[in-house]
């Protein structure tokens, strides 16, 4: 049995495992996938995220452990993960972008209300910190969907609710995120 | 989800409402509905006002899920200096302790590595003697109560070691959350590959620290002990006054983790998994763990750790084993050939290659030319992916580095090109073995209960078979130095004795025991020389597929000379031993040698018929003698005349055996033994006369070239004066062709 299938059976068990003893295997598999692909692709490839979440899945899991179940937590981890790469990732851009030595991006050459792809992604995690702060069920939903690309089945099974209230709850957490940006920027 | 529970948090109560209020779609009734719910809560209301507002901006906003699209070199560069990753991939290794804690008797006093599956901290014991030791705490503990047994099972045999460069592993134990620990030898030092580098050491500085590391190794194997974890942070170079010496540490260690048991093999591979590429592992442990593994395992780690010393880098790429799944490196490991160190540094950037070339104090370019050629070809030896070509002993390797220091010849060779060619030919077949062994493994898994009780018993009498196998194998290194010392007396001393079953297959000992075999022959030691031939034949099998000419070359002159010796049991063994194995051979050379080997003497039955479909496929050969060769027609026709005599088909053998002398092929020896071959079977026939011309003929030749019976053979022959081995058959025959005048003159 792999570990991670160890862990994910105990957090299943309740045995003292938590999702968070899964994030570093996370880590470490898609480090491995992105050099991996940093060998075999052209530079300045990008990678879809979610199928980056989702090959980790299929390589870290063998095929008899792929459960439903288990694949919940998996991607629950994994968005966590995802989260954390994509905001670092344009953290460290738009500081590069507005540190000066690089070519200035005008901003107006930009439809306003549309801002560029890292920033809106500094924006809604931003947003969503505060989110956590207020009801942290509904950011949970917002890093799994957003990030990590989960359909509502899967985190429906994750935090072990009706598929409807995690459809309810999208709505209640972007409509809430969107109005806090609004009144944030 | 519709409730009215006024206990919800304002803000799920608020989602609540605004969600069912969705539903509705007359805005008139929307609005009545929402306040209806808030129920004069004007912060409520306003709250659900709100997200009612910004429903459709965000669902466009959120319309297109995350729109960061990250190159890989971002992504693999995020997770590398995010600090979240770094905290994160902490937590795989093991709980961090508190300094001052204790464990067992032992009271923490720094934590001073992690890795290796664990962390390593210096400790200190009060009780019954105050010192400072290595306690070594492991991560993966599934297991802990076994990996304890185990290593007490191992423990007497640990503490035989005792050499001035082995850290001795003193203890184990679990700690209070159940995690085994083990207790070793404080060592104050630094990895040996990171010491050669900070240090600047030059080539020979290295092989020197590599001599003594084998030294330590040879040392442990000597006792039956295997290190099994080979690699440079598991040999520290320590400073002891002044000089620096390497240390082995965790000798025993591997063992006891991964346990002898074949299934067990989860913790080991889980350890390695995230402590990094198991570059040092060889083949056979990269396949189904710990099964089979002896000495030659340590052998191809020390030529892993010789290959890094060398160059800088590891045989194979350490970025692809680090990017590749468990699978795949198995099998490359199991699968692909490292390039030759000199080749690999050919095969670096110049940048890289001058870095390696500073640290080792030299010029690229000589760095290049000193490893091409012996040091290329010991470093390959030791990595041989069939540890029946390593080296056999530690020794061997050591010697073949020192040989190398004071520019004498080693004994490692480039491999022939006859060899790589059957190499790549029957690489494919391996990959169907360890797939049925893996069905093998499976299957025992069924009774594994019992048989694991059978495996413990067993323990210990492996262990004594081991012990004596490495003595044998450790002698037999030193022997075929003394041989190329040109001291064979020596050698034959050393080895001579050794007991067949302990000589294990290999080419250096099949080498050894043929030099030692053709000395005794030299010396006209008979029993001696068949006594290291039946040795010479138990390391054959290297190469149990190998059907060719090969195959029957030693056999062509061991059969005789067994026979010579008196020594019938074995000659009889080796015989249908051959014709097992060889007995389906397509060679015309081979089949033929094999019948004349066979019928030297009268053999039995089974024998006899089995050589059959052989003499078929001579004899379709001979319907045609303008294609084949004088020679090959004579000795076929000659080993045909011998099968027809043994068979009682004396005609024919009399029409072979003429037909033997009719080639222009003159080879006295051959002669001699046709002619006595003719006496036979025409005493056989009651012809008489003729019968007693050719055996005149026959002795004749062969008391000349033994004037004093068989004694000492200084003169190995050629084609026209007759190969030794075949005058030596010529007198056996003789003798027999002797008895038999004798007795048809009595009746």
């Amino acid at each position: 049995m792999s570990d991670i299938t160890r862990i994910l059976e105990s957090i299943d068990k309740d045995e003292g495992y938590s999702a968070q003893d899964l994030l570093p295997l996370v880590y470490e598999e898609l480090r491995k996938l992105a050099a991996a692909r940093m060998a075999n692709e052209p530079e300045g490839h990008t990678l879809d995220p979610t199928a980056l979440v989702h090959e980790a899945w299929l390589r870290m899991v063998n095929e008899v452990d792929r459960s439903w179940h288990n694949r919940a937590y998996f991607f629950t981890v994994a968005s966590t993960a995802m989260r954390r790469i994509l905001v670092d990732h344009a953290r460290r851009k738009s500081a590069v972008k507005h540190g000066g030595n690089q070519m200035r991006v005008n901003i107006e050459m930009f439809d306003l209300a549309q801002e560029i792809p890292d920033e809106k992604t500094l924006i809604v995690d931003e947003a969503l910190g505060r989110l956590e702060m207020v009801h942290p069920q509904w950011a949970q939903i917002m890093v799994m969907k957003y990030f990590g690309g989960m359909l509502n089945k899967e985190i429906a099974e994750a935090m072990n609710v009706s598929e409807r209230s995690i459809s309810r709850w999208w709505i209640c957490a972007k409509t809430w995120l969107f109005n806090d940006i609004g009144k944030h920027t | 989800m519709k409730d009215d529970d006024q206990s919800l948090n304002p803000i799920d109560r608020a989602g609540d409402i605004f969600c069912d209020a969705l539903e509705i779609e007359s805005v008139e009734e929307r609005n009545c509905y929402v306040e209806r719910m808030c129920a004069g809560d004007e912060a409520m209301l306003a709250q659900v006002h709100e997200l009612l507002f910004g429903k459709a901006g965000a669902d466009k906003y959120f319309q297109e899920g995350c729109p960061t699209h990250i190159s890989a070199e971002d992504c693999a560069d995020s997770l590398l200096t995010d600090p979240t990753f770094r905290e994160a991939t902490r937590a795989l290794l093991p709980p961090e302790r508190e300094i001052g804690q204790c464990i067992g008797p032992y009271r923490l006093l720094k934590k001073i590595g992690s890795g290796g599956g664990g962390n390593v901290y210096l400790a200190e014991q009060e009780r019954p003697l105050h010192r400072q030791v290595a306690l070594k705490v492991l991560r993966f503990g599934t297991d802990t109560q076994s990996v304890i047994d185990r290593f007490e099972a191992e423990r007497q045999v640990l503490a035989m070691m005792d050499h001035p460069n082995i850290a001795n592993v003193l203890g184990a134990g679990a700690t209070e959350d159940d995690l085994p620990y083990f207790i070793m030898e404080l060592v104050d030092g630094v990895k040996i590959t990171d010491y050669c580098d900070s240090y600047r050491l030059d080539i020979v500085q290295r092989l020197e620290l590599f001599i003594q590391v084998c030294h330590a190794i040879q040392h442990a194997h000597q006792k039956g002990i295997i290190h099994r974890d080979i690699k440079p942070s598991n040999i520290l170079i320590a400073i002891h006054d002044g000089i620096p010496a390497p240390k082995v540490i965790d000798f025993g260690v591997a063992k006891t983790i991964a346990g002898p048991l074949p299934l067990d093999h989860t913790i080991q591979t889980m350890c390695e998994q995230f402590v990094g590429t198991p570059a040092y592992m060889s083949p056979e442990q990269a396949g189904l763990g710990g099964v089979d593994v002896d000495v030659r395992s340590d052998i191809y780690s020390l030529g892993v750790l010789l290959y890094e010393l060398l160059t800088g880098k590891q045989p194979f790429n350490r970025k692809e084993m680090d990017n590749t799944g468990l699978e795949e490196m198995f099998r490359i490991l199991r699968e692909r050939e490292p390039l030759r160190p000199s080749i690999r540094l050919m095969a670096l950037e110049p940048e890289a290659l001058s870095k390696i070339a500073h640290s080792r104090r030299i010029e690229p370019r000589r760095l290049n030319a000193l490893l091409n050629g012996d040091l290329d070809w010991i470093v390959m030896k030791a990595l041989e992916k069939d540890r029946e070509r390593r080296y056999q002993a530690v020794s061997g390797l050591a010697e073949d580095v020192r040989h190398y220091l004071n520019h004498e010849p080693v004994i490692a060779r480039p491999p022939s090109r006859r060899y790589r060619f059957r190499k790549l030919v029957r690489r494919n077949k391996g990959v169907f073995a360890s797939v049925s062994a893996i069905a093998i493994a499976l299957i025992a898994g069924f009774g594994t209960s019992s048989w694991l009780y059978l495996k413990e018993k067993e323990l210990l009498r492996e262990k004594a078979m081991l012990l004596a196998e490495a003595e044998v194998r450790e002698k037999i290194a030193q022997a075929a130095v003394l041989l190329r010392k040109n001291r064979p007396e020596e050698a034959d001393q050393l080895v001579g004795t050794s007991p067949v079953p302990t000589v294990k297959p290999s080419l250096e000992a099949a080498e050894v025991f043929r030099s030692l075999s053709l000395w005794n022959v030299a010396q006209g030691r008979w029993k001696q020389a068949a006594d290291r031939s039946s040795k010479l034949v138990q390391a054959n099998k290297v190469d149990k597929t190998d059907m060719s000419l090969a195959a029957t070359s030693d056999l062509l002159w061991v059969a005789p000379m067994m026979v010579a010796a008196g020594d019938f049991e074995n000659y009889h063994q080796i015989v249908s031993e051959s014709l097992v194995r060889l007995g389906g051979t397509k060679d015309l050379i081979a089949a033929e040698q094999l019948i004349k080997i066979s019928v030297i003497i009268p053999g039995n039955d089974a024998t006899v018929q089995s050589l059959k479909p052989l003499a078929e496929i001579l004899f379709a050969s001979m319907d045609n003698p303008s294609d084949t060769p004088p020679k090959d027609a004579a000795w076929r026709s000659f080993a045909l005349a011998c099968l027809e005599y043994r068979m009682g088909n004396y005609e024919q053998s009399v029409a072979w055996g003429e037909q033997c002398l009719s080639y222009a092929y003159a080879s006295k020896s051959k002669n001699a033994m046709t002619h006595l071959v003719l006496a036979m079977a025409h005493y056989q026939l009651s012809h008489f006369e003729t019968a007693h011309a050719e055996f005149e003929t026959g002795s004749r030749a062969v008391k000349e070239q033994f004037p004093d019976g068989l004694g000492p053979i200084r003169d190995q022959g050629n084609e026209e004066s007759g190969k030794w081995y075949d005058w030596i058959n010529a007198y056996i025959l003789m003798n027999e062709a002797d008895e038999l005048q004798h007795m048809s003159l009595a009746l």
